[in-house]
């Protein structure tokens, strides 16, 4: 750190003494020295300033009167500037034709005296706002003379304007509403209201990075920012929706649920790839942004973190001199959140409301074989014996027939195989079963359209020296899936108060959330490959609607005799079951965020800061005694004695296991930031400390013999040996266990400098952090490691050599190299015992070594370059931001074989390596920017790879290349291996190619295949992606298109599933329903015109090599027209009668589907995780939202 | 600066100070589910892991001359490859991507021990007492483990051949990494009874139960381990010693008809310490006719541990091994015994030619394991007529549990014992000769090839 301020403090000063005398600055530059050193404002029209430059060294001094230098900066350029309020500037073109000296009208206290009789006219009147507020410090000047004739309104909103010459009309001008001219007419008192302007004016560009905000011309390391405004033009209630594509780099998996930066760091899954989540400044509690219930289903219910709504900025810190601030934890990126803030003296009530509409997801796209395809393929099934006749008593010790029974269709095969029906009834009975179709009562009984709300209610605004914004939030979201729902509740209070004459500042942020969700696995149970699934035939409900419930475990009459004893029904009906059985999640969420800001002098200032995050989470899972779960626990352990009674094993009732877990963080920061200018150098530095701890608490506690009624449950031992009605004893069990905790803390140093030289033309930045954090029997010297960041930026636009070039307006050139950490949450430097309780037959406690002292574990360690280029051309129509970064990530966490001799066969040590390369390109257009019609087109492309480099993963057998599971050197981590199709043998099975092209048969071992007969087909996920956004405007009208893209990876087809992978005589389950598998090979000849194996001499090469084979892997590429929508900002005109300021109405329509696939088959190949109903692409969503202000 | 600013600033660095100073406090917190061993009580913890401390070996029940696959070609093709090449004697058993799990096995368990010697004294709440009796244990469990590995995987213990010849790998810290260049089998020897020797002071006379080391099983130790050097005086001597602690031998005549009160291994009063294994494979081999030859009839133990091979999974013709099924999911003993050191003790008598005190303890053993009816005392004329029939007993009392390869590996060197043992395996007919380097486990090449420095036995 030392050294490297050093550098940076000494290398400028050859380079600025000769460009001293003849410097360029911009005007807007010149007016942000001023803001430095006078902390005055300035507001003025966009673009307005642009290109603008003054010549000479400006020499600031408070000595001298603010308004002296801002003359001698704007009059010469033909600007005036107007006073609003203290420190508070408006500026404006000068349009009067030179009339003698100027000055300047800068409040009524200070109006020249001017000449009585040198003014014809005196008007007044007074400037409200649409609600009638008086509007204090509004311009108004007759029409083409401007400021000397000006005038500002009082206190009261009054005014009175004499005029010195003959006018048309008064204009009135206020910062922040659209100006209006009013004719004068002869009158003498003008009235007028002023309206927001919907185009406000130009927001300074920020990049936060959580422990502080520079503007972005002033950063040297790669961050995207995604305003609030752009994450409202997607209406979803997922926050990871609203965020896809609006970053290159950054990548929303619709499948996983989750976002990454810039692709993977690691092999570890412990450690994991998933950005550090901050929030306000803070490393959020719940380090993910979205959970989606029945994660397994793409369309599972949505629980957001944060309300959207309260989000003013994103930030996405992209490289190492963005992250390293946050060290360890900032290998993979950084998530900044800002929440809203008030604005001082304004007040504003916002009302906004969103519906959702989807269909269940479309049925007809399901590659489902029919019933009679089905059937068929039982019979095959049927006539190669691969059932067994559940009927026969077998083996015989069973105490009753416990066979499972067989599907409807093969119980009719068996019928006849007994002699209880004839050959024609089965006929009849199948080409019954092979009519139904159970898709559209699935569609309508377990499914249902899914529909999601939200309401969003906020406060804002702010005094002369505190602002508050107060937001309410409901969002509710019901998915396809039935009994399934999602709500969650957010309050949000942020509050700000200067104190001491503006010396302290003290914010508050104080946010609740509370969500509720309700999870039933029925419908997704059913339309699954479990024996809980359906077979396409099998329906829901009957003709008059009552629910259909079949035996699973037993068969009908065993089960039927059972019930005549007294056990309950061992049915099972999807339809009963969306009743029961729900898991009940309720989670409050409290976050309690105290800053204290204090001027030491003018440039710098201290914070003390601390955040106090809770989680209380219960879920409750309730198996209600008619639940199908409760009915076969009881029922196994139900028992006939010798006198008939029922003798009862488990608890009758009931069963709720309740998991409860909280956690506990709270961090405290104290941190010095420095703000000077001096000479040619302007330095922006904070150095700070900070402690953090991380605590959890969960344990689980299971009831029997629960009752909704009375909430009472019986007592058990689960130790007791009950009896089964299989005749076997068995226990309840304890699966409670311990009540796991764990505490983790963290304490950092951490400093930070930028210095810009030559008013910002060169930047040098710095950053350090030094962590140590909670690591069991780790000496210090390991635990904790510095990383660090360095990174150069040269405004290239503010050297002499570009004076001349005027259509590019900004090039500046960023190169950036530093380091980040993840933590390492396993290996351990001291051998860690875990104990396990009391030995059953010694009862002596015991334990055991969980993992061995390994004194190399450490944190991993990411090191990355960055090259970026940032160019503006055009007055900024047309801006391009490019970035070029490497990544290598070294001691990476890996369990490796070591030599079995230490005591241990494998190890998880810091030894594995891999690299990464990528680029990210952002280019964003004002295609078209008349006054009436505008197009805005944003085209964001990202490239990322990774390869394992690490020479210890080399030698893959075939099975490992094809199960992909473990590393490989040279390899990117996602790689896919598949066996060279060669067809179907004349026995209809699998055949593969080796590597000299020579056919290989199903009976050939997989130990005997190589990694050579193998090829290389890709990687899993894309390396290529992105987004193109296109707005379109039209008054009020606006219309938004937004595509997303994914190229260049491949996916595995998923052709056949639950098929038969050997012989054997006791199937069972539920067989797939692809449709690939009516295509399958029957008998010789058929492999003329299949691929797909057939049934007879199955085994486990013949399928899994066809499963694996490269004629199943298909290109994923793929691009998405994700969202139409449009909106409509109702004008302020036609508000006037309303007490709104400001109304906007807009319709969307999400998943409208893909535009482009690669591959022929037809399949989205983003959601193909399994090919069934649970993982369909999702249906077209309709969004109506509504928006006011008053 | 005002008053108010000064405040702040003063607490900043204030803060700043304090949490320079207390850093490392800070951040080294326990974790409450799991932590590095502190207290006495985890150290004994680890004692007390039956599942750990337990451990013995597998294979070795497939190199003895107990077992015969007799030519049955399910079991045949059952037995995988390496355990083929055990079954064979083959010149190698493991490829290199294989790890064998015996080694890796009783190497964890001298991790954990390695573990309690190095940090059982220092630990907290614990007294001295209790301290030096974990680390006794430890120091006993090593040297037992020790044992076992030289007797599989180093050549048989001679007087003049130890200091020349390696003995395995030997790892006496918790470190990982270090040197495993492979000691001489007299250093490795004279550990194992230096360890033994350090502990006997702090050991109980009575364990709590028989998976915790006491005197007896330190004495035992010894005794097993002077056996397997051949020096036969000194092994009795312990055994005798081991015997003086505890002698019950359990009558199994009581069991023809029920297994109801047979006790279980850590009760089993015959157990001095308890030590398991299972069916190499979990598949139960024939016991070989040889074997089945040393039996009459009204041997109980005859009755009791061997049942027709139609009573297991796959079935065969003969008689198989049933110790293992006893109990469901028991395992088999291989700890000493009782019987053993009686053994052992008679042994070290008959070969100094006192055959009678011999003869008395093999009677001792041998009236609880036949009924009154059928029980007639053994006599023996002199001293070779009394190691002949100890060592007969040897065979019918310690069968299947491993003890049987390990008396083959030190009797062929004995040309008045040795026997070529052959074995049918897939048509092809396989020799083990006496002296053969084959009586030697080779070490599995993964471990050479991580650490080159171990060198692999002459083949």
């Amino acid at each position: 750190m030392k050294t490297c301020l050093a550098v940076a403090l000494l290398l400028p000063f050859w380079l600025c003494q000769p460009l001293l005398a003849q410097q360029q600055v911009s005007l807007t530059k010149a007016l942000a020295e001023v803001k430095q050193v006078y902390g005055t404002r300035f507001a003025y029209e966009e673009h307005l300033l642009d290109n603008v430059y003054i010549t000479g060294n400006l020499k600031l001094s408070k000595s001298e009167p603010v308004e002296n230098v801002l003359k001698g900066l704007l009059y010469d350029k033909g600007f005036l500037f107007l006073y609003i309020q203290k420190n508070y500037y408006t500026i404006i073109k000068d349009t009067r034709k030179q009339q003698g000296p100027v000055s300047v009208n800068n409040s009524e206290e200070e109006i020249p005296a001017l000449p009585v009789q040198s003014y014809i006219q005196s008007i007044s009147g007074r400037v409200t706002d649409i609600d009638g507020k008086p509007l204090v410090g509004v311009t108004v000047l007759p029409e083409g003379y401007a400021i000397t004739q000006g005038i500002t309104t009082n206190s009261d909103g009054y005014y009175t304007l004499r005029l010195r010459v003959k006018t048309e009309a008064i204009v009135f001008s206020y910062i922040g509403m659209a100006p209006k001219k009013l004719p004068i007419d002869g009158k003498e008192v003008l009235n007028v209201q002023l309206e927001n302007d919907a185009r406000q004016l130009e927001e300074v560009n920020v990049v936060s990075t959580g422990y502080q905000t520079i503007p972005k011309d002033r950063a040297t390391g790669s961050a995207n920012v995604i305003k609030g405004s752009a994450l409202k033009q997607v209406p979803s209630i997922n926050l990871l929706d609203k965020i896809q594509g609006l970053a290159p780099g950054v990548r929303v998996d619709p499948r996983t649920n989750t976002i990454s930066i810039r692709g993977i760091n690691t092999l570890s899954t412990s450690s994991g790839s998933t950005p550090l989540i901050v929030i306000d400044g803070f490393p959020a509690i719940d380090q993910d942004l979205t959970e989606r219930l029945n994660s397994s289903a793409s369309a599972g219910a949505i629980l957001s973190r944060y309300n959207p709504e309260d989000i003013e900025s994103i930030t996405i810190l992209k490289d190492a001199a963005a992250t390293s601030i946050w060290g360890a934890k900032a290998a993979n990126g950084v998530i900044v959140i800002t929440t809203k803030k008030g604005q001082k003296n304004t007040s504003a009530i916002n009302f906004s409301t969103s519906l959702n509409i989807s269909n269940p997801a479309n049925l007809s796209q399901l590659n489902r074989m029919g019933s009679a395809d089905y059937i068929d393929l039982e019979k095959e099934m049927f006539n190669l014996g691969f059932f067994t006749d559940p009927t026969n008593w077998s083996p015989s010790w069973m105490p009753f027939n416990y066979n499972a029974p067989v599907s409807p269709a093969l119980d009719w095969m068996f019928k006849v195989q007994r002699g209880t029906a004839t050959a024609s009834q089965r006929d009849s009975a199948l080409a019954a079963l092979s009519k139904m179709d159970n898709t559209q009562q699935i569609r309508d009984l377990l499914l249902q359209r899914a529909v999601s709300q939200q309401y969003n209610l906020s406060f804002s605004g702010g005094g002369q020296n505190n602002t508050y914004y107060l937001s309410t939030n409901y969002s509710k979201d019901i998915p396809v899936f039935r009994s399934n729902k999602a709500e969650s509740f957010f309050l949000t209070a942020n509050l700000s108060n200067n104190l001491f004459n503006n010396r302290v500042t003290l914010n508050t942020d104080i946010n609740y959330n509370y969500t509720n969700s309700t999870a039933n696995q029925a419908a997704l149970n059913a339309i699954g490959s479990t024996t809980l699934g359906l077979r396409p035939y099998e329906m829901l409900a009957d003709a008059t609607g009552k629910p259909i419930a079949r035996n699973i475990l037993l068969q009908d009459d065993v089960a039927a005799t059972f019930v005549s004893q007294g056990y309950l029904p061992w049915s099972y009906s999807p339809l009963q079951e969306l009743n029961y059985s729900n898991g009940v999640n309720k989670t409050n969420r409290f976050r309690f965020i105290a800053s204290i800001n204090t001027k030491i002098n003018s440039w710098m200032n201290v914070d003390l800061a601390g955040s106090l995050q809770k989680s209380l989470a219960e879920n409750n899972n309730l198996n209600e005694l008619n639940s199908y779960n409760t009915r076969i626990l009881l029922n196994t352990g139900t028992t006939v004695s010798s006198n008939g009674a029922l003798s009862y094993g488990v608890p009758y009732g009931g069963e709720l296991i309740t998991f409860t877990s909280n956690g506990n963080n709270y961090s405290l920061r104290a941190q010095l930031n420095v703000n000077k200018s001096w000479r040619i150098y302007n330095l922006v530095a904070l150095a700070g400390t900070e402690i953090r701890e991380d605590k959890q608490d969960a344990f689980q506690q299971t009831r029997y013999g629960y009752d909704q009624d009375t909430r009472y449950s019986a007592a058990y031992n689960p130790t007791v040996q009950y009896n089964t009605v299989y005749g076997w004893t068995q226990s309840l069990g304890y699966s409670d266990g311990a009540v796991t905790s764990n505490i983790n803390r963290f304490l950092s140093y951490y400093g930070n400098a930028a210095l810009g030289v030559l008013d910002n033309r060169y930047t040098l930045s710095g950053s350090v952090r030094f962590d140590d954090y909670t690591l069991q029997g780790v000496s210090r010297s390991k635990r904790a490691r510095p990383l660090w960041s360095t990174g150069v930026k040269w405004n290239v636009l503010d050297e002499n050599f570009m004076k001349g070039v005027n259509w590019i307006n900004t090039l500046n050139l960023r190169a950036t190299y530093g380091t980040g950490g993840t933590v390492p949450t396993s290996a351990t430097n001291a051998a860690i015992i875990s104990l396990g309780g009391i030995d059953q037959v010694t009862g002596q406690p015991y334990g055991q070594i969980t993992s061995p002292a390994n004194n190399t574990s450490s944190w991993e360690l990411t090191r990355q370059w960055n090259l970026g280029l940032d160019m503006g051309f055009f007055k900024n129509r047309l801006s391009v931001s490019a970035d070029m970064y490497r990544k290598k990530t070294s001691d990476i966490l890996w369990t490796f074989p070591v030599n079995g001799t230490y005591g241990w066969t494998n190890i998880l040590y810091n030894a594995a390596s891999m690299k990464g390369h990528g680029f990210d390109l952002g280019i964003t257009g004002q295609v078209i920017n008349s006054r009436r019609f505008t197009w805005a087109s944003t085209l964001n492309f990202g490239y990322n790879t990774n390869k394992v480099t690490d020479s210890r993963f080399t030698k893959p057998t075939s099975i490992i290349l094809v199960g992909a599971g473990t590393p490989v050197v040279g390899l990117p981590t996602d790689y896919v291996y598949a066996y060279r199709w060669a067809g179907l043998d004349n026995q209809g099975r699998s055949q593969i190619f080796d590597s000299k092209g020579k056919v290989v048969n199903a009976d050939v071992y997989n130990t005997s295949l190589t990694s050579e007969d193998l090829v290389y087909k890709g990687r899993t996920t894309p390396p290529f992606f992105g987004g193109f956004f296109n707005t379109f405007t039209y008054k009020g009208l606006s219309l938004n298109v937004r595509v997303n893209y994914e190229l260049g990876h491949v996916f595995r087809r998923l052709s056949i599933q639950n098929y038969p992978n050997y012989q054997t005589n006791s199937y069972y389950g539920v067989l797939g329903t692809q449709k690939d598998l009516a295509k399958r090979w029957r008998k010789p000849g058929d492999e003329a015109f299949t691929n797909v194996p057939g049934l007879p001499n199955v085994n486990y090469n013949s399928s899994d090599r066809y499963a694996n084979s490269d004629l199943l892997v298909l290109s994923a590429s793929n691009i998405r027209l994700q969202q139409v929508s449009l909106s409509y900002q109702v004008p302020g005109a036609l508000l006037k009668r309303l007490p709104v300021k400001s109304a906007s109405f807009s319709a969307a329509a999400r998943n409208l589907g893909l535009i482009w696939r690669k591959n022929k088959e037809g399949i989205d190949p983003s959601y193909i995780t399994t090919n069934n109903y649970t993982n369909l692409p999702p249906a077209t969503a309709w969004f109506f939202t509504f928006n006011a202000g008053f | 600066m005002n008053a108010m600013t000064k405040h702040i600033l003063y607490l900043t660095l204030a803060l700043g100070v304090l949490s320079g100073s207390s850093c490392r406090k800070y951040v080294e917190v326990e974790q409450p589910n799991q932590r590095t061993l502190k207290y006495t009580s985890d150290y004994q913890a680890l004692l007390n892991n039956v599942s750990y401390f337990e451990r013995s070996y597998t294979m070795p029940l497939l190199s003895e001359d107990d077992i015969d696959v007799n030519g049955n070609a399910t079991l045949e093709t059952r037995l995988t490859n390496e355990l083929a090449n055990i079954y064979t004697w083959a010149a190698d058993y493991y490829t290199a991507a294989q790890t064998d799990a015996t080694w890796d096995q009783l190497y964890n368990l001298i991790y954990e021990c390695n573990v309690i010697i190095a940090g059982v004294m220092t630990s907290e709440s614990g007294t001295t007492q209790q301290k030096q009796q974990a680390y006794a244990e430890a120091k006993v469990q090593r040297a037992y483990t020790y044992l076992l590995l030289n007797n599989i995987y180093a050549p048989v213990y001679t007087a003049s051949g130890a200091s020349a010849a390696l003995g395995v790998p030997l790892v006496l810290s918790p470190d990982l990494f270090t040197d495993l260049t492979r000691p001489s089998l007299q250093t490795a020897f004279d550990q194992i009874v230096s360890d033994v020797t350090e502990a006997l002071p702090y050991l109980p006379a009575v364990p709590a139960n028989n998976l915790h080391v006491a005197k007896a099983a330190a004495y035992a130790t010894l005794a097993r381990t002077y056996l397997y050097m051949q020096q036969y005086t000194k092994a009795a001597d312990y055994a005798a010693q081991a015997l003086a602690i505890q002698d019950s031998v359990l009558d199994i005549t009581g069991f023809t008809t029920s297994l109801a009160n047979y006790p279980r291994r850590l009760l089993n009063p015959e157990i001095i310490l308890s030590k398991s294994t299972y069916p190499p494979g979990f598949l139960y081999m024939p016991l070989s006719s040889e074997l089945l030859n040393y039996f009459s009839a009204a041997d109980m133990r005859y009755n009791l541990y061997t049942r027709d091979g139609s009573s297991f999974y796959p079935s065969f013709t003969g008689r198989g091994s049933y110790k293992y099924n006893l109990f469901n999911g028991d395992y088999i003993s291989t700890g000493p015994t009782v019987p053993e050191m009686m053994l052992i003790q008679a042994e070290g008598l008959a070969r100094n030619n006192q055959q009678d005190a011999a003869m008395a303890l093999v009677n001792k053993l041998r009236v609880k394991r036949f009924k009154a009816a059928d029980y007639t005392p053994l006599t023996a004329a002199n001293g070779d007529d009394a190691l002949k029939i100890v060592l007969d007993e040897r065979r019918r009392e310690l069968f299947d549990m491993g003890l049987r390869w390990f008396d083959q590996r030190r009797l062929n060197l004995e040309s008045t014992l040795a026997q070529t043992e052959t074995r049918v395996f897939k048509g092809a007919t396989y020799t083990l000769a006496p002296g053969s380097n084959r009586y030697v486990y080779p070490i599995a090449p993964g471990y050479i090839q991580l650490n080159p420095e171990i060198k692999q036995n002459d083949r």
